[in-house]
């Protein structure tokens, strides 16, 4: 079934509210199909935006309202706006007076940046091998990758423990780094597998008849082509190392080493709830992240590829 | 590959740096101690440690607090290896638990004037002996105390006996208390003469195999006592379901007049409410008064610690009159000792005497390693009794077989050639069943050398997962095969696994191995279908908005996903709450019902699923989005050209490009839901009964809350690993062979 192609089906009228132009044929069904189309994304991401901030209204509110309050009812409104829970969480210090917010921050971000730049060098030339190359014993390592996310880590923390105390690596970033980035590593091997499967080989072809070798196309072909699954996976990695509580807990005793969900933990003891800083250290750590997000999203979504693959 | 080796070297040779970056002032000595006590209270012990330092020229005390959730684990980690404080702080019946792992130095003789004015009454005296010294050794010295107390309005009146207190309504208890928490109830079954853990029976006949009533609330007193909460809730003069943030929020906005809480609370509370705290009241029934539990507060001295004799020295001066006080002025740490009390700074901090007197009337917690155990079945069961589910009779006789079930005995040793004969046989029977091999070893080899370069871009990360994601998961497996701590250890073959796929006898029950499956498959089952099918939709339809709106929207679309989880989870429970929770505001006002959401097997299972969806679509639709990115444009305007309907485009060429982005992302997704445990513990908590919980949840409440069984805990996760491994090999085969007849 083939139509003729003619220019008028580029008419901007048929570019209306998100879609895109793609509608060649005028008639009126596919103008409504297009406005209903819009009309009903419009109230689809409204209703999962209402979704997806309702309860974080409330961590907002938790965290702007005086001592002991917390969510009720049916509206995310303090009963009385207070900074107090922003200050104590901003002006905590360690036993010696020092301030400590700004250091734990700077190592959270430190720790989050460092494990997703190292799992995904780690991660991106073993993806690219899985992808080009059919070795021996592909299908089954692939297998172990995704068997080694199965094993609940119950009893993790020792066993990892007494690995970083023989490398020296306790109670250092590093050491809690290269944990994070290796446990990234499985869901970026796939990940990244699967973006470079969409990746034509004639590129790397074309690259290497060009006088490149194969890792200079890797380099400068492929992994440009591959953006957006890179910046998933190193989003995905980063926020894995961000909100990471219990091996941090265990690996990093001194306090100047503590990341941010360390610091968060401690306002809940025993018998404590601690929800009005937590609340308030919890936007706070978000913040970051949506901004990192804001930057990445548009490469996203956008990608690269758009028109220049043909399947 | 010099590139790929720089730009691999380059962020490890950055994180070298960082540890340099903050090398800390070091004085002649420096004292490491740790703590997991608030903001508050470590201000007391900054004081103390300032003084003991004036004291002690050359000496510096370095105060560390750790987070209460890991301070348990990182004690049993670094203390054997070496890394451990100089000093730490816990409670007393928490150090007898560590000293049985030998992970404390005997402390040595106490002074005798301080051994005779801790300010405990006689008839505990034997008990505080017993805590401070097992076999003679003393653990650490004892500088404060913890009980339950009454927090009374100002311009309420004080109740002498607990009737004084006026009934309330139902969304305005008059009393704030968590009665369905044992360690709070445990006050009523100790007027009543019931005692959570009996520690006469539970010392004598554990051995000899006679009957014994470890649980000693399945008794006529107990079941009184259960049925006099009962009444309270009954009356309105409390709310069934209750926790502590409530309690003080409930008194905080005087809504309740009277509450029960420990003097932690007295750090939570608004500053300008005007309030007193009391003992707590007697009850009429019984003319004996409420007995809290009583925790007393140790500093002791971890095996292997450098500075033993300086930490000696600041732990007795933490147990001086001194530090008492100003412990006391500064952190609102209740000072053990009776001394303490004549100072005037002390009086001060009026509110603090109160919780010392109410620890003379308390109980002493129990010391016996397995006492915590006790716990789980007792709050499970007064959930039931408060909620009317069971009488008391039947709910405490459930929690005493619970117990029973869950102390199980350690299984007798076995000889290790079982498992060595049950290897080979499984091996043998291998190359017997499976196909006669299609490769010679030659050909393996030649294929090998042909995999040369391949094997040189993979090499680093298969070695980096192998180290550091393989090697735990071959010690957990290992561990399977053993119970016991430390003196107990003992190889025990397949005895935790026959055990839990035997259901310890009790199939089809609620908590047995193939009811939790199922619960599991229905919880990932449901979690998937709603990530992809939300993830997936919001994603096509942020990509026929415009671009600039749409940027925002997936900002926002993924707050959830950077908002750390523990605090939106308590979030949305709080919503789910009976009566103060947004869902019920929204049904009353509706005109409905309020629905008690965690009685219900099916509403809880679903405020699980509601959480944990909204924590995971973000993450879908990230994938997804960064999939439809990949999809050439061009593609749909051919579509169209050739008449496709949007349905078919979808169909045929979004469906089949997503397909290879999704087909990882769900395959992982579905594997890291069912080991979700996070969300059941903090939503639902099981509720109602356990039937919520799944396996990694009950792997995980073996682990650490029930007697930290690990071995038992890690064969849990060895057949967890096995149903996934087995689940996924089929989905597999299944799509294949889909895939090949199409």
């Amino acid at each position: 079934m083939t139509h003729p192609t003619d220019s008028a089906s580029q008419r901007p009228g048929s570019q209306g509210r998100g879609s895109q132009g793609r509608r060649p044929q005028g008639g009126d069904t596919s103008r409504v199909f297009d406005v209903a189309a819009s009309a009903l994304s419009t109230l689809l991401i409204a209703a999962a935006v209402a979704f997806a901030l309702y309860p974080v209204l409330w961590v907002v509110a938790l965290s702007l309202s005086p001592a002991a309050s917390s969510a009720r009812g049916a509206f995310p409104w303090p009963e009385s706006f207070s900074s107090d829970n922003y200050r104590f969480v901003i002006g905590a210090t360690n036993s010696n007076g020092a301030p400590v917010f700004v250091r734990q921050l700077f190592n959270s971000i430190a720790v989050a940046t460092a494990t997703s730049v190292l799992a995904i060098v780690i991660a991106t030339p073993a993806a690219y091998a899985l992808s080009r190359f059919a070795f021996y014993g592909r299908d089954a390592s692939m297998r172990a990758m995704l068997a080694s996310q199965m094993f609940p880590g119950i009893a993790a923390s020792v066993p990892l423990y007494l690995i970083l105390d023989a490398c020296h690596l306790l109670d250092s970033l590093s050491g809690l780094v290269i944990v994070y980035a290796t446990s990234a590593v499985p869901f970026a091997l796939f990940q990244l597998r699967a973006a470079f499967d969409a990746i034509p080989r004639e590129l790397d072809e074309a690259a290497q008849m060009d006088g490149a070798t194969r890792f200079q196309a890797f380099l400068h072909v492929i992994l440009p082509s591959a953006r957006p699954a890179i910046a998933i996976t190193a989003l995905f990695a980063f926020l894995a190392a961000w909100n990471e509580f219990a091996l941090a807990a265990t690996f990093l005793t001194s306090e100047s080493r503590y990341t941010l969900p360390i610091m968060l933990a401690g306002y809940t003891g025993e018998h404590q709830s601690g929800l009005g800083p937590f609340a308030a250290g919890a936007v706070l750590v978000s913040m970051p992240v949506m901004f990192l997000f804001y930057a990445l999203q548009k490469r996203i979504a956008t990608g690269l590829m758009a028109g220049s693959v043909k399947g | 590959m010099r590139r790929l080796r720089a730009a691999y070297c380059l962020p490890l040779l950055a994180l070298s740096v960082l540890p340099l970056a903050h090398a800390a002032a070091q004085a002649e000595h420096t004292l490491v101690v740790w703590h997991a006590y608030g903001a508050l209270e470590q201000q007391g012990l900054i004081h103390s440690a300032r003084a003991f330092e004036a004291d002690h020229p050359g000496v510096h005390v370095e105060l560390v607090a750790c987070p209460f959730g890991a301070y348990a684990s990182r004690l049993q980690t670094s203390i054997p290896t070496g890394h451990g404080p100089d000093l730490f702080i816990d409670t007393h019946n928490r150090l007898v638990t560590y000293e049985r792992q030998g992970l404390i130095a005997p402390f040595g003789s106490l002074p005798a004037s301080l051994e005779q004015e801790l300010g405990l009454p006689d008839r505990h005296a034997d008990v505080m002996r017993a805590v401070l010294g097992s076999e003679h050794a003393i653990l650490g010295v004892p500088f404060s105390l913890k009980a339950l107390a009454l927090f009374v309005r100002r311009g309420a009146a004080v109740p002498v006996y607990l009737d004084e207190i006026p009934n309330g309504e139902v969304d305005a208890p008059s009393l704030a208390i968590e009665l369905s928490s044992s360690y709070v109830a445990a006050a009523f079954f100790h007027a009543y003469g019931a005692e959570l853990w009996d520690t006469e029976s539970a010392a004598g006949t554990s051995e000899s195999g006679l009957e014994m009533h470890r649980f000693g609330w399945n008794s006529d007193a107990g079941v009184r006592a259960a049925t006099h909460l009962l009444r309270l809730t009954n009356a309105h003069v409390t709310l069934a379901e209750m926790d502590g943030s409530l309690v003080r929020n409930l008194f905080a906005h005087g809504q309740s007049d009277y509450a029960v809480s420990g003097p932690w609370m007295l750090d939570e509370l608004p500053a300008g409410l005007a309030f007193d705290v009391h003992p707590l009241p007697l009850l009429r029934e019984t003319n004996t008064a409420l007995q809290p539990f009583v925790t007393v507060e140790v500093a002791a001295i971890p095996a292997h610690a450098a500075h033993a004799d300086l930490a000696r020295a600041f732990a007795l001066y933490l147990g001086s009159e001194e530090a008492a006080v100003l412990n006391a002025r500064f952190g609102h740490i209740v000072p053990a000792r009776r001394l303490a009390w004549d100072s005037p700074s002390v009086e001060e901090a009026h509110h603090l005497e109160a919780f010392y007197a109410a620890a003379q009337r308390g109980v002493f917690m129990p010391t016996d390693p397995e006492f915590g155990q006790a716990f789980g079945p007792a709050d499970r069961a007064l959930r039931k009794i408060l909620r009317g589910e069971l009488s008391p009779i039947a709910a405490l006789a459930e929690a005493e077989h619970r117990l029973e079930d869950e102390l199980r005995p350690l299984p007798p040793p076995a000889s290790p050639w079982s498992l060595v004969i049950l290897a080979c046989g499984a091996a043998v029977a291998w190359f017997a069943l499976s196909s006669p091999p299609r490769t010679t070893f030659a050909q393996v080899a030649a294929k090998v050398s042909a995999s040369r370069e391949a094997y040189r871009w993979v090499a680093h990360a298969f070695l980096a997962v192998g180290i550091l994601v393989a090697t735990p998961l071959v010690v957990g497996v290992a561990s399977s095969f053993f119970a016991g701590h430390d003196a107990t250890s003992r190889y025990v073959g397949l005895a935790h696994y026959t055990d839990i796929l035997a259901a310890r006898g009790r199939d089809f029950e609620t908590g047995s191995f193939y009811v939790v499956l199922g619960v599991t498959l229905l919880w990932t089952a449901l979690n998937i279908a709603f990530h992809v099918g939300l993830g997936v939709s919001f994603a096509l339809a942020l990509s026929k908005l415009p671009t600039r709106i749409a940027g925002i929207f997936r900002v926002l679309l993924i707050v959830p996903w950077a908002v750390p989880s523990y605090v939106t989870a308590l979030v949305w429970k709080a919503m789910f709450h009976t009566q103060y929770g947004a869902l019920n505001d929204i049904l009353t006002r509706l005109g409905f019902a309020p629905i008690h959401v965690f009685a219900n097997f099916w509403t809880s299972l679903s405020a699980n699923v509601i959480t944990n969806v909204w924590l995971g679509f973000p993450f879908m639709l990230v994938v997804t989005l960064g999939a439809l990115a990949t999809i050439p444009k061009d593609l749909y305007e051919a579509a169209s050209l050739d008449g496709a309907s949007p349905w078919q485009q979808f169909r045929l060429i979004t469906m089949p490009l997503l397909a290879p982005s999704l087909v990882p992302a769900i395959t992982m997704g579905a594997v890291w839901t069912f080991n979700m445990f996070n969300i059941v513990f903090l939503v639902s908590e099981g509720e109602p009964d356990g039937s919520t919980e799944i396996l990694v949840s009950e792997a995980y409440r073996w682990a650490f809350t029930r007697g930290h069984q690990t071995g038992y805990a890690a064969a849990y996760a060895v057949l967890i690993f096995a149903v996934l491994f087995a689940l996924t090999r089929a989905l597999d085969r299944w799509v294949r062979k889909r895939v090949e007849r199409t």
